[in-house]
Order: C-alpha cells, then structure tokens, then sequence
C-alpha cells in the first residue's frame, strides 16, 4: 500500500525566513505519526502546505498519493484537521459550529459529534466567544473527528486540555486508528507524543533530525538504576559497563545512570546479594533534549 | 428555513451574519431618504438662486448640485440630494466595507485555516462571499426603492415608478462593482486596509470628477470615465436608462470578480 503523506525535498520559505527546507517525510496507513519539534521549527508550516494553505517553494507533496495542490478539495474531504493557531466563529455556539461545518461537508455528523462533545465533556450549546482556551481546543477536535476522515492532522492537539481530557484524546486516537485512520499530530513536548505516536519525527530549524520508532528512543532513554546491597561494592565493576554514563555509591546503595543495555548491568549486580532494585522508567525527555540541543 | 440560511451554505453565512448591520443601514438609509425629501415642498417655495447665489457652482457640483433650476423638480431634487449625492456614496461604501473585510477578517482573526479545512475551493469561497454582498447590495437598494416608492405620493415627488426602480438597479450595480473592486484588492494582497484605501479613493476621485466635469473644461472630456457617469448622466430617475452604463457596470464587477478569484487562488492564505 503507498503511503498516506509524502513529502519530497519540501521546501517553504516565508521571504528570507524559513519554515521548512528540503523535507522528506513518509506516513504510512494505520500509523499514529508524531511530528516533535520545539515552537518553531516548521511543523505549522508542514500541515499547511499539506492542507495547501500555502504554497512549496520548492519540491512536492502527496496526500493519498493525490497531489496537494491539484487535488486539494478530495485531500480535505477525506482529512479531519485541527489547525495550530486557530479561531471559530465567535457568535455561533458550538451546535451551530458543527451544523455549519456538517453543511459544508455533506455529511450528516451531528449525531457523532454529540457523542465526541460528551466524551471532552463540551458543552455545545455555548457561544464560542464564552468558550475557553481547552473549550474551544475541544470543539476543534470534535469537527476534526466528527466525519470519521480517513487521516487526521492535529497540530498541537492537547496544548489546552485537562490530563482526564487528554486521555480521553488518547481514546479518540485509537479508536480512529483501529477503524482504519492514519494519525498525524504534532507537539513541541514529548509526553503526549510518547503516549501514542508509533513512529516519531524530530524537528528542528526546519529540517528533519530523525525519523524513527517510538522503541528505537525509548531504548536509548538514560535510565536511572539504583541498588541497595547487603554490603558495599566496588563501583570499578560497573563504570566501564556498556552505555553507563556515571556511577555513585553510598554506604550499601549504588545508583547508576545508562543509556545502554540493562542486561550486563543486571548481571554485574548479581554477583553480589541484592537487597533492593529501584530503576526509573526511561526519560525519553532527555533523548529529545539532546537533539533539541545540538548545535545550540 | 432562517437557520438552514445561517448555515447551510457560505453565502447564507454571509447575509445571515450581516442581518443586524442590513437592519441598520436598512433603517438609517430609509431615514435619509425621508428626511431628506420631506424638504422638498418647503424649498419649492423659495426661490432657489436665493439660496445658492453665493455659493460657487463648482461647489454645488461636487455636491450633485448641477442645475439649480433643476431642483425645483422632484426628479432633480431626489438626484441632488440621493442619487448624485451622498446617498451613492454611503451604500456604496458599505459595500466596500464588506467586500474589503470579507475574507481578510477571516485571515485576521483566524477562522480562515478552520473555513479552508472544508471540502471548499477556494474560487468557491470567493464566489459565495461575493453572492453575500450582492444580495445585502440588493436588498439595501431594495428598502430605498420601497422608502422612495412611499415618499412619492406624500412629498408629491412626481417621479415615475420606472425611473425609481432602475435609479436603484444601478445603485446596486455601482455598490457591487466598487465592493468588488474592495474585495479583489483584499482577494490579491490579503490587505484590507489597502483594499479600503484603494477602493474609497478611486470612488472618491470618481465622484469627484462626476461631479466637478460638468463644470470645469479640462475635465469634461474625461468625466466619461467615473462609473458615476456611466450610472447617472442618463438620469435613471427619470426612467432613461442608459444600457451601456448598466451593462459597463456589470461588465467591470464580472472582470474584478475574475481577478479577486485568480488572486484569491494563487496566493498564500493565512500568513
Ligand atoms: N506567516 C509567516 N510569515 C513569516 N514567517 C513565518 C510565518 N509562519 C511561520 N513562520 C516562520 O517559519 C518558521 C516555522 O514556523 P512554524 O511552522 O509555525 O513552526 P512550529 O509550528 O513548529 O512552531 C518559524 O521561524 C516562523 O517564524
Ligand atoms: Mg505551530
């Protein structure tokens, strides 16, 4: 099967400001694909010259295997969006905002979007202008799902959202890929994207850092080992293991920082008898931090 | 039925989102006309050249006041005070308002990135807009025929109903094509304020020269130009209609569309 987005060298500059340069970026059917990058980095730009809002400099891009420019109206009847930086009608309450969007979609999604609106815990029967920030993120997610799109590009979806809410945006997520959607969503924070995203994309300064699978960091995520022993150990036995980055003792308790293979260190410590093991989960934050910083 | 207008497609949005400020322009251009005619027996009674002994003729005619004479007839008066006047002006610049605001609020405030995830293009987006204003044109145009047709017999205006329905068709006609003009500024560059400067000057400097060509020489041979001619030096109050005024209107609202719907379609939206 081809795939769902495909980017070849996109480029798109604002005048002499860049937004992106020379993406290459491939989603394929059925994933949940997470654009990372910090405020700034083109991810806005990406989605819109996508939804073609904007225009490439140079270089193409494929929604469907459709052309995005040639093709645009079948692209957007058959995606749900939800824009970065975005207003709804202010006079219209959320009922009518989904009546009129309905309308212009020849669907009829006011039955579906009742049940998404009860979910977020939205009430549609309030005037956008009185809608908070997370109220309003909500009713964008409500008319990006409500029509059941084959693809779904968020950006920056769960900025606003309570964490209850966002779990719940984490359901949506699934369901919709369980029924065949592919998921592209963006966030300038790792968390929401960790949480769901199958493939992740870093980007920085416009440009792809890395494309890669979700596992494929966690495995390099610094991991924080600490061992409490009936008596002290030599810490000479585990510095040199593969990936560790430090070790400390105190008194019977050492605590080892390594972004390497467990097995070995596990190992080392079960030559001496183990009264206590604590390791912390990965913190992927790190990983992403490492390539947020380079060449900083 | 109201609420499938509100909703139910792009130009119904349009119209039933402007329903309240229709209502007002409705009301305030029903009272100009009115108070406006209700002068008329009074200023029968004087002598006119009294009036406007001291006041310089290219003065008046800037203001729509070319024949003094004249407007000791309702068909003169009614021109001088709506027609050649400021009325035209006021409604056409509603019309600019609209068409300069229409879609660059919708980028400035933007709900132009939700309006664009639909399955709309964008030639149809710009279309439906314009249907918007065409018809609030229309209906506007529509109340001073109406405030008009019921003045007539009371001020005893003496006009003929034909020349007071197609004095408003070519109201609405000029409204619409300055509006356009307003929104294919605003369509190409995304800039209101420029479509409102762009659009507002050159009904200005066609006013202008409407009214001051009947007066001074060197501008008399190119007064041809100003739309305002092409819609009043026929005098349609008086029900003689000038076609090629008419269709020249609709001619340039047609190719001003054209352009607002290339520029609209070429650029960059939201940025
Ligand atoms: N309309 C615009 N005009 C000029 N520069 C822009 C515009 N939109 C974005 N940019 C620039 O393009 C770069 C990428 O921005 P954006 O795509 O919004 O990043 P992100 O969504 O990742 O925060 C930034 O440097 C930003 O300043
Ligand atoms: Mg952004």
């Amino acid at each position: 099967m081809s795939a769902i987005v495909e980017t070849r060298e996109l480029t798109k500059f604002y005048g002499a400001t860049r937004g992106v340069e020379n993406l290459n970026l491939v989603i394929q059917p059925g994933q949940v694909f997470g654009f990372l990058g910090p405020n700034g980095a083109g991810k806005s730009t990406t989605f819109r010259l996508l939804m073609d809002f904007i225009r490439p400099t140079s270089g193409t891009a494929r929604v469907f295997g459709l052309d995005v420019r040639d093709n645009s109206l079948e692209i957007r009847t058959r995606t749900g969006f939800m824009p970065g930086d975005f207003a709804l009608y202010p006079r219209m309450t959320g009922h009518q905002i989904i009546e009129f969007f309905s309308a212009m979609r020849r669907v009829d999604a006011a039955s579906e979007a009742r049940v998404l609106a009860e979910r977020l815990d939205l009430d549609l029967g309030v005037t956008v202008r009185n809608y908070s920030t997370g109220n309003r993120q909500k009713l964008g997610l409500v008319q990006a799902f409500m029509h059941k799109p084959e693809l779904l590009m968020l950006d920056e979806p769960t900025g606003g959202l309570d964490p209850i809410i966002q779990q719940e945006f984490y359901g949506m997520v699934a369901e919709a890929v369980r029924d065949g959607a592919t998921v592209f969503l963006s966030s300038h924070v790792l968390p929401e994207v960790e949480r769901i995203a199958d493939q992740v994309a870093i980007i920085r300064d416009g440009a792809l850092v890395r494309v890669d699978e979700v596992g494929a960091f966690k495995r390099e995520a610094t991991r924080v080992l600490s061992f409490t022993f009936a008596k002290p150990v030599d810490e000479n036995e585990f510095t040199n293991l593969d990936g560790v980055s430090d070790v400390r003792t105190e008194g019977n308790r050492l605590v080892i920082t390594s972004s390497g293979p467990i097995d070995p260190i596990v190992k080392a410590a079960a030559r001496h008898e183990v009264i206590d093991l604590d390791a912390n989960e990965g913190e992927l934050e790190d990983v992403f931090l490492a390539f947020y910083e380079q060449e900083q | 039925m109201i609420r499938s207008l509100s909703s139910g497609s792009l130009s119904g949005k349009g119209i039933w989102d402007r329903r309240k400020t229709l209502m007002w322009w409705s009301i305030g251009m029903a009272l100009y006309v009115v108070l406006n005619v209700a002068f008329f027996p009074s200023l029968q009674e004087e002598t006119f050249s009294d009036v406007f002994e001291s006041v310089p003729e290219a003065m008046l005619a800037a203001f729509g006041i070319q024949d003094i004479a004249a407007l000791s007839t309702g068909v003169g008066y009614v021109n001088s005070q709506l027609y050649d006047g400021f009325g035209t002006i006021l409604v056409a610049a509603w019309a600019v308002a609209i068409g300069a605001t229409t879609l660059a609020s919708e980028e400035d405030s933007k709900t132009m990135d939700m309006l664009m995830s639909l399955p709309l293009s964008r030639p149809r987006v710009v279309l439906e807009k314009w249907i918007a204003m065409v018809v609030l044109m229309i209906a506007l145009c529509g109340v001073i025929f109406v405030a008009l047709l019921a003045s007539n017999p009371i001020w005893e205006l003496d006009l003929s109903l034909g020349g007071m329905a197609w004095v408003n068709v070519g109201l609405a006609l000029l409204s619409v094509m300055f509006g356009t003009l307003a929104l294919a500024v605003s369509a190409v560059t995304g800039k209101k304020g420029l479509a409102i400067g762009v659009s507002g000057g050159l009904m200005a400097l066609f006013f202008l020269l409407y009214g001051l060509g009947s007066v001074v020489d060197i501008l008399e041979s190119v007064r041809g130009v100003s739309p305002f001619y092409w819609y009043l030096n026929s005098v349609p109050l008086a029900g003689t209609v000038s076609w090629l005024g008419l269709g020249g209107m609709a001619v340039v609202s047609a190719m001003l569309l054209l352009v607002a719907v290339w520029g609209f379609n070429r650029r960059d939206v939201g940025v």
